[in-house]
Formats: C-alpha cells, sequence, structure tokens
C-alpha cells in the first residue's frame, strides 16, 4: 500500500521535478515537500527525491527589497526568501517549514544556504510575543495573532535543522505553544505540537498520550481526512520524533 | 500587497480599465427586481434572529416555493477566528438561524462550507468559532472549501489574469449559494461584506493560505471575479457586532446591531457600507460592480425593514490605512 502510494506520487511528478496537488493545476507545488518525506525511507525512489529537491532549490520564494522608510506597512522582511505554497507567489510559514523538513531529511550538503536563509524568514516572522500565524508579523500599526498549528510547524523545522537558533531566541514560541491558548486538542496542533516539543528537547509523554486520545475524538469531528489522520498517525508511532519518519535516526 | 499586502503594489490598475471596457459593451439587465435590501434592527446574539431572517426573506419576495427542495450552501466568514475575538467572524447564531430559516422554507439540505483564508488547521478553526457546536446541534454538514474536491471554470470577470477560477465541487452540487459575511471595515478593500466573502469559497489547496494568487492578483479584481463567476444568490451580512478600525482581524468590535440581507451581494454591501458611515461609492470594487453585478446608487434600492439612516453608526476609519481614507460618507 505504501509503496502504491509512493508510486502514484512519482506518476504525479511534473518532468522538472515538482510534484504538483492535482496534475491539472501544475502551479500549486506545496506538496513537493511532502513527497520528498514520502519517498525517502524506499531508495527505489531517491531519484525522485532528488529530482524534487533540484527543483525546491530553483524554485523559492517570491521577494522584494525592504526599504523601511518608504514602506512601514509590513513588520517582516520581504527580502528572505523560504518557499511559496505556489509558483512564483510569496515566502509562507507552512511550505517553508515543510521545505525545511524535507531538505533537511535529503542531507544538508546542497541546501545550506537556501536552509539559513529560510531559518532567518522564519525568524524574521516570529511574533514579538511568541509564536507564527501563516506569515504575517505586523500590517500597518497592529502585530497580528499566533495559531497554534503554524507555530509548531516553524518549530519543529527550526529545530531540525542543523544549524538551529539558539534555544533562548524562539524560547517564547515554545512558551506559547504550551500554554493555554493552545490547548486545543485538534489533531494537527497536538501533532505538531509534539514534533515541535520533541525536537527541542521538551517532555512529549503527557501530549503523546493526548495524541492517541484523538484518534478517538473522530466520533465528536467525523472521521479526518487522509491528510490529517496521516499526520497524527505520523506523531504518535514516532513519539514525535519527526527524522524517524525519514530513518534520519532510531527511536 | 502580502497580503495581504504589498505584492500588487502598482501592477494592478489595468483592472480598472479594463472595467470601463466590460461597462461600455454590457447592456444593464433590469435590476430593479432583484436589488431590495432588507435591514432589521437585532440588540444581540440572544434575540430571535432566524424570525428575523425569515422575516426579511419575506420582505424580500423568497418564499417556499423558490426554497422548498432546494440544496443550500451557507457560507460563513471564519477567515482567522480566536475564541477571545468574536467580532472576526460570523457568529454561529446567525449561521444556525439561517439554516432554520431555509429549513422552515422546505429546504431539503443545508450545507455550511468556509476555507478559511488564514488557518489551514479546519477543526481549529470550527473550535475557535463556537460554529463546531451549532453544526453538531442542528446536524449541519461542513465542507471545508480548502481541501474540497476542485473543478475549474471560466473566469467569468476576467479582471485578473487567471483566465480560471477553481472552485470546490461542491458548488456544483447545491441550489443556491449564500454569503453570510461580517460586517467589517478591511485594511486592504475598505470593507469585507458578502462579496469579499466569498474568497473563502477559493481553495487553499490550489491558492495556498492566505489565498496568495489571489492577492497577487489583486485582491479588488480577485473580488469581482469571484463575484461575476459564482454569483451568490442571496446575502445576509452579521452586523449585530461589526468590526471596526483596523479589520479584518485586529480591528475593534462595534455593536451595529443589524442584520442586512438581500439577493443582491452589490446592493447589500453598498447598504452596509452606508450603515458604516462609509461612501460605497468609494470603495473601488463596489464602484466597479455597479451597474454591471448589481448597483450600489441609493435610489436604485429598494429598502426594506429599517431605513439605513435609522441604524447607521460610523466605523471608525484609520487615516494611516489609504484604502480607509476619504471614503467617509458625507450626510
Amino acid at each position: 500500500m505504501v509503496a502504491a502510494a509512493r508510486r502514484s506520487l512519482a506518476a504525479l511528478q511534473l518532468a522538472d521535478g515538482a510534484v504538483p496537488v492535482i496534475p491539472e493545476c501544475p502551479s500549486a507545488t506545496w506538496p513537493t515537500s511532502l513527497a520528498i518525506l514520502a519517498w525517502l525511507p524506499d531508495p527505489a525512489f531517491h531519484p525522485h527525491a532528488r529530482a524534487a529537491a533540484d527543483w525546491m532549490l530553483s524554485h523559492r520564494g517570491k521577494r522584494w527589497s525592504r526599504e523601511l522608510d518608504s514602506d512601514p506597512v509590513l513588520g517582516h522582511d520581504p527580502g528572505l526568501r523560504g518557499w511559496s505554497w505556489t509558483v512564483g507567489t510569496y515566502s509562507w510559514v507552512e511550505p517553508t517549514a515543510l521545505a525545511m523538513l524535507a531538505l533537511t531529511a535529503m542531507g544538508e550538503g546542497k541546501s545550506l544556504m537556501q536552509l539559513a536563509e529560510a531559518t532567518m524568514m522564519l525568524l524574521d516572522r516570529e511574533l514579538p510575543d511568541g509564536g507564527w500565524n501563516y506569515g504575517n508579523t505586523r500590517v500597518f500599526l497592529n502585530v497580528l495573532l499566533p495559531i497554534p498549528e503554524y507555530t509548531g510547524l516553524a518549530l519543529a523545522a527550526l529545530g531540525a535543522f542543523a544549524m538551529r537558533p539558539e534555544r533562548s531566541i524562539i524560547e517564547r514560541s515554545l512558551k506559547y505553544l504550551a500554554s493555554n491558548q493552545c490547548a486545543s486538542s485538534t489533531p494537527l496542533i497536538a501533532t505538531w505540537k509534539a514534533f515541535a516539543f520533541r525536537s527541542w528537547n521538551k517532555n512529549v509523554t503527557e501530549l503523546l498520550g493526548t495524541l492517541v486520545s484523538i484518534l478517538g475524538y473522530q466520533l465528536h469531528y467525523g472521521s479526518y481526512n487522509t491528510p490529517v489522520l496521516a499526520q497524527l498517525l505520523a506523531a504518535i508511532v514516532t513519539d514525535g520524533n519527526f527524522p524517524f519518519l525519514t530513518n534520519q535516526t532510531r527511536r | 500587497m502580502i497580503c495581504s499586502g504589498a505584492q500588487g503594489r502598482g501592477v494592478h490598475y489595468l483592472w480598472k480599465q479594463r472595467i470601463v471596457e466590460i461597462k461600455k459593451s454590457f447592456l444593464p439587465r433590469e435590476h430593479s427586481a432583484r436589488q431590495a435590501v432588507f435591514i432589521a434592527k437585532a440588540k444581540d446574539y440572544s434575540c430571535n434572529i432566524s424570525e428575523i431572517i425569515r422575516c426579511g426573506m419575506k420582505e424580500l419576495g423568497l418564499g417556499r416555493r423558490e426554497i422548498r427542495g432546494k440544496r443550500i450552501l451557507l457560507k460563513p466568514n471564519l477567515m482567522e477566528p480566536h475564541a477571545q475575538h468574536g467580532h472576526i467572524t460570523t457568529h454561529p447564531s446567525v449561521v444556525q438561524a439561517a439554516a432554520e430559516a431555509f429549513f422552515s422554507l422546505g429546504a431539503v439540505k443545508v450545507i455550511v462550507a468556509e476555507g478559511a483564508g488564514n488557518c489551514r488547521d479546519v477543526h481549529f478553526v470550527l473550535e475557535e468559532s463556537g460554529l463546531n457546536d451549532v453544526l453538531t446541534q442542528e446536524k449541519l454538514p461542513f465542507v471545508d472549501c480548502n481541501d474540497a474536491h476542485v473543478h475549474a471554470v471560466q473566469n467569468l470577470g476576467g479582471l485578473t489574469s487567471l483566465e480560471k477560477l477553481w472552485l470546490p465541487q461542491l458548488i456544483l452540487q447545491v441550489d443556491m449559494v449564500v454569503s453570510v459575511a461580517k460586517m467589517k471595515t478591511h485594511h486592504w478593500a475598505g470593507v469585507t461584506l458578502s462579496m469579499k466573502n466569498l474568497f473563502g469559497l477559493m481553495p487553499g489547496i490550489i491558492y495556498g493560505w492566505p489565498k496568495n494568487v489571489l492577492h497577487s492578483e489583486g485582491i479588488e479584481p480577485s473580488i469581482l471575479d469571484i463575484a461575476a463567476t459564482v454569483r451568490p444568490d442571496f446575502a445576509i451580512v452579521d452586523g449585530i457586532i461589526g468590526m471596526e478600525g483596523d479589520g479584518p482581524i485586529l480591528g475593534n468590535p462595534i455593536s451595529s446591531g443589524v442584520i442586512v440581507m438581500g439577493r443582491s451581494a452589490v446592493a447589500v454591501d453598498a447598504t452596509c457600507c452606508r450603515i458604516m458611515g462609509i461612501d460605497p461609492e468609494k470603495i473601488d470594487y463596489l464602484q466597479a460592480a455597479d451597474n454591471w453585478l448589481g448597483v450600489i446608487d441609493d435610489n436604485k434600492i429598494k429598502q426594506r425593514g429599517e431605513k439605513h439612516s435609522s441604524v447607521c453608526q460610523d466605523f471608525m476609519l484609520l487615516d494611516f490605512i489609504p484604502s480607509q481614507q476619504g471614503v467617509r460618507l458625507v450626510r
């Protein structure tokens, strides 16, 4: 079943290496990093993963120079690049975090500079009181609000990179993610909280129990769709150890 | 712009020229039958909103004959819910009341659908907005437009460079699309009401979070393209508690105490502007929609229920936000 899924991803892959969400919309390329993560454990698919990674390294998000004096609208630096959801658009938190996780799993030799810039981009988008949202910090005068799922993703990605930032820099975001503001037990919040905490060596014992409980919440929410269920199961079977998904470490 | 924001800076004024061409070649339809707008006072969310909506539907000539057996899609605004900031999103009581009203007129199915602009985690969206309890209580199905099966349709507006728009297949499976929006100011578009609310139909798996492709194309032409293509059948705006100032997220709550509804999203939005103390002719996308997708001229809109002059309350506008400069309605 897993091999068939990997083959179907390979069938979706475009000649240039990108993996679109559907063939009819080749510009929606955000699944490329997920495909890399799916292919990596099987050496037979490594050529697909390599082609996808090469595509990602040459297709980062759009950027432009910040002119501080003439552009007081945005709080972040639009010159720092991560990755976008679709070709030719701006860098946002989730596609950047997923790309960082995928490229880190590939091995960092070829992508060191891009991963370093993506790290800077994520840190630049961190909210002043901790946490991340989809990727804006301040627009006009007001600071925007954090969202738990994106915070977990960003922390997991930053924690996975060998040149990760000092913990003191992201401590406020770890605190936010551990706070009551993020107590909501949705599958995605709990999943990315587990990956984030584990990657920053926070205790996840209680959280792992919560993850299993959340499987049972389907009676309340209805059945989770496949992507949500897959992420939840990934966190459960790895005890929140993201690198284990791609055989980078032993549990 | 990046988005919401600056990406489109200086690039997207061609759409205004295109609007001129569209209007030259467009034979205005006889809008009058569809341009009535109903305004009701609603002090707070504990009042009988369902009865208010039923009353409005009756005033607007939307009755059992038209609704019986129909499948209705309700599209609330849940773009970025935060439990402590309920004025960001359509209140669940309004969604519940709209569903009750359509069922009372014989609707065979009511589906709630939304693709939150800034949140991918749909379970978080439903929990934080409070909508999950209503869905459970009323046994209403919910479709996450961000992650739904999609199909491409021709872009009937033609103001952006997008030849096709991707929409949830659900749109093909319902008989009526009802925008159930929130009454808010907006720091890029001036206001967000029933037309801007349609952004949430656009699937995130195609357009990203936020819907960055649309922002890159320009928010205003995108609003018009989507409205021209989807053509919502009915609009309800939750103005019981609205948002003023730095909307759509960080503005302040304002108790405006109204529900506004009508068959024309354009006329409803123009009326909401007047209630908010904003001149709809100074909101670029509404002016562009005038005499094309609907009308905004007060003299061409038949007011039902309360007069907008009797419920108007100036929403705070911020002088450092370009889209809110010079749009105050002069009475």
